[in-house]
């Protein structure tokens, strides 16, 4: 991203895979962690740690980043961002993707993990595009 | 002198013979382009300016 500051804009969205049991209460952490100012640093702790996404795992990762664990608990107990994640599942259904990572590039749909050379190539065609 | 057939040509002359027999109706939908799908931006999961030229947007499971 630092190489492409100021140019390029990457946005996350959650996608739980239905056979991921304890995934979709990560991402609803990750929500909450957001809420809380932290999701970039909540978000690669997930990745980090995954699989072990046990509740009590998840707020540890939340109390290890300074937030407060009262707040974000009550948030994981009220599933505060449930609709939000499957809100994002739909969309990604409407879209025809069915596995992650899947990226789009400017709307260019790019499906599974690639090597940073490829994205780089596939950035500066859409950089250069008119 | 003979006429290769791509097997475009093939399938579409063996629809055209098969609907000639009767009986056949074509069940299959055009396919439509691909949907046109308003994504909403949640902005704390984005990193970069929003004018920015290029887009990414990652569909991600954490597990």
């Amino acid at each position: 991203m630092k190489e492409y500051d100021g140019r390029v804009r990457l946005v996350v969205k959650d996608m739980p895979l239905p056979f991921h049991e304890l995934a979709r209460p990560a991402h609803e952490a990750a929500r909450c962690a957001g809420e809380a100012g932290k999701f970039w640093p909540y978000h690669d702790r997930l990745f980090l740690e995954q699989p072990a996404f046990e509740r009590v795992d998840l707020v540890g990762y939340a109390a290890d980043l300074g937030i407060d664990r009262t707040s974000f608990t009550r948030c994981l107990d009220e599933r505060r961002f449930a609709t939000a994640v499957e809100a994002d599942v739909s969309q990604a259904r409407a879209l025809g993707i069915t596995g992650t990572p899947t990226f789009l590039i400017n709307g260019r749909q790019v499906v599974g993990a690639q090597p940073i050379e490829a994205f780089r190539s596939m950035i500066d065609d859409a950089l250069k595009a008119p | 002198m003979s006429i290769v057939f791509s097997g475009v040509v093939k399938r579409i002359l063996l629809v055209g013979a098969l609907l000639a027999l009767g009986g056949f109706a074509t069940l299959l939908v055009v396919p439509r382009g691909r949907a046109q799908v308003e994504l909403t931006l949640e902005p704390s999961m984005s990193k970069g300016a929003a004018g920015s030229t290029v887009t990414i947007v990652e569909f991600s499971d954490y597990q």
